[in-house]
């Protein structure tokens, strides 16, 4: 773009779009947070139109009729199953950008602050991910409802936002819509914007050498990168657009309350893997630990070295994490209800 | 010296937020509330037979109900669904079997009702904001009897041809299996729907204590909600894939970073 073109003179587009970033940042696996962006973006599309036609509301001819409904619909239909593998990728996606920056050692000084933006971003699509399971109220959502009021009660006073305590005249259902919609949205975009400013301002990470010294490699500007994002994020929406014709989101059976008999997506299998191991409910426990042991990880780790095979007690780690993850994730699923 | 000092208090605060919030859990977890009034059929889609070892591969993994119904039989209920049959083991301990005379037997009532919600609100009021707001207060079914039926098994007949079943008496205990034909909106008779749900109470007499069905008080059998339960995620397949995913990924981006390092040591 020209420097005295209309949009450079009046946004400065020139200063964000050729800001150098090192040539490896537009490897796959570097451009996998800004995939998540444009993933966001048709999340929101489609969430938007799901909107015009969901009702939240619990009782008969309310939400599970509206889900009835929009499954019926060809079009509406394929817009939630974009909607349920835009999800389901999305998750996946943020889960190995983590793992990327993690092995990268891209979380040291100065980028801490980085890294707990990024938990932060993680655990809020955990939050998109389990409220748009409740929301489609069928016999999973409806058990999903019931353990976020469990785990409201755990919390005691803090967790009155997640149980009915606050307001008992209005519907749970009604209240987790309301957070899916606005709430988890709200925090998102100013924990994203910090998230990305800070890439702006420290720029992307590189790799540094035995002597803590970074290894530079050759520069390209910031518009080689965006364009990865955009044709990455873009064949990724293809891929989840594929899975959405011939692989339709699940809808279970009508909610009957009082009991417990689905399993959780794939993303939380590894929780009740471990329920079913221990017999009893560890998901706040476990669940917080995780996010205060990922929290502390630039605590843990302060060494300038980012190659894996000088931070063996770091890979360790991480290898242990996705072992058990992976391991109690197939004893969940296979063991019973 | 300081680094260690805030892995101290790291590991000091996880340990303290662990010990805190174990006792909640538990008590969650014992003061957690099933409905006991209910009997699980479970989808299957193997191919289910008149089995009645309870032990067996079949019923293991099926939901089970304990009732103490008629003459304070502990009965216990579990029941499978095919989509095309329904499928009941209902066991209960019986030290006099009696075959020849003083016949045993088993009653299953189903009954389908219709359902309309109550609901009732009330007024509260905030002494706090003085302030006054409706409240939903309860729900009630009300239930209206569309049909009834009544099968009855004892040790010589079986009041329906239509009604398989297959009965052993073991180890001072009865299993009998029971296969109906299960039609998706209807079972025999008995419509299912929306607001229409189906009850079954199930009695058990012992020809020897002088029970029979005749001197049964049928009012006084709890009376338990039956769910036919379509396939539901019991086995989610995806997790092989998604495990595969995340394994793949920390290895390939674990070569790809030493790769890295490698090169510029060795340009």
């Amino acid at each position: 773009m020209k420097e005295s073109s209309f949009l450079n003179s009046r946004l400065g587009w020139n200063r964000i779009f050729s800001h150098p970033v090192p040539k490896h940042a537009n490897k796959f696996s570097y451009v996998l947070g800004g995939t998540l962006i444009i993933l966001g973006i048709v999340q929101g599309i489609t969430g938007v139109m799901l909107q015009q036609v969901y009702t939240p509301d619990p009782n008969l001819g309310g939400a599970y009729d509206s889900l009835l409904f929009i499954t019926s619909s060809m079009s509406f239909a394929f817009v939630r199953n974009l909607h349920y593998w835009g999800a389901q990728i999305m998750m996946a996606i943020a889960i190995l950008h983590m793992i990327r920056v993690y092995i990268s050692g891209s979380y040291k000084k100065p980028r801490e602050l980085q890294w707990l933006a990024g938990v932060g971003l993680l655990v809020l699509l955990f939050g998109f991910a389990f409220s748009g399971t409740i929301l489609k109220y069928d016999q999973e959502g409806v058990e999903a409802l019931h353990e976020q009021e469990e785990f409201g009660e755990i919390l005691g006073a803090v967790g009155s936002f997640f149980t009915s305590h606050l307001a008992p005249h209005v519907p749970l259902l009604t209240k987790v819509y309301a957070s899916h919609v606005t709430v988890i949205p709200l925090i998102t975009v100013p924990v994203l914007a910090l998230h990305l400013i800070l890439i702006r301002i420290l720029g992307i990470s590189s790799p540094k050498s035995k002597d803590g010294k970074d290894i530079l490699d050759t520069v390209e500007p910031f518009s080689s990168h965006v364009k990865k994002m955009i044709i990455y994020g873009l064949g990724i929406t293809f891929i989840a657009a594929i899975l959405a014709v011939f692989l339709p989101a699940d809808l279970g059976m009508r909610g009957v309350e009082g009991i417990e008999i689905t399993k959780p997506s794939w993303y939380m299998m590894w929780a009740f893997g471990l329920d079913e191991l221990s017999g009893f409910k560890t998901i706040p426990v476990v669940g917080a630990i995780a996010i205060a042991v990922l929290a502390a990880v630039p605590i843990f780790d302060r060494k300038a070295q980012t190659d894996p095979r000088t931070r063996k007690f770091m890979i360790a780690g991480l290898i242990v994490f996705v072992s058990l993850f992976t391991i109690l994730a197939i004893f969940g699923a296979i063991s019973g209800r | 010296m300081a680094i260690e000092n805030k892995k101290f208090v790291l590991g000091f605060t996880l340990i303290v937020l662990l010990i805190g919030l174990t006792p909640h859990i538990l008590a969650e977890e014992e003061g957690e509330e099933e409905r006991e009034d209910l009997i699980l059929s479970r989808f299957s889609s193997d191919d289910l037979k008149l089995v009645t070892d309870d032990e067996s591969e079949q019923w293991l993994n099926s939901y089970e109900t304990e009732i103490d119904s008629s003459w304070d039989h502990e009965i216990e209920i579990k029941s499978l669904n095919n989509g095309h049959d329904l499928f009941f083991l209902i066991s209960w301990v019986d030290d006099t079997n009696s075959v020849n005379q003083n016949f045993d037997g088993l009653s299953l009532i189903l009954e389908t009702k219709e359902i309309e919600k109550s609901m009732t609100f009330k007024i509260e009021e905030d002494e706090e904001y003085e302030e006054e707001y409706e409240t939903h207060n309860d729900t009630t079914d009300i239930q209206t009897t569309i049909n009834e039926e009544t099968w009855v098994w004892q040790t010589d007949n079986s009041t329906s041809p239509d009604i398989f079943v297959n009965a052993e008496w073991i180890h001072d205990k009865w299993n009998v299996v029971v296969k109906r034909e299960l039609i998706v909106d209807e079972i025999g008779e008995i419509k299912m729907g929306e607001q229409t749900k189906v009850f079954l109470k199930v009695a058990v007499w012992d020809g020897n204590k002088n029970q029979s069905f005749d001197s049964l008080d049928k009012d006084n059998i709890p009376e338990l909600e039956l769910l036919v339960l379509p396939e539901i995620n019991s086995f989610p397949k995806d997790i092989y894939v998604w495990s595969a995913i995340l394994a793949i990924g920390t290895g390939s981006f674990l070569i790809s970073e030493i790769k890295k390092h490698q090169e510029v040591e060795n340009p």
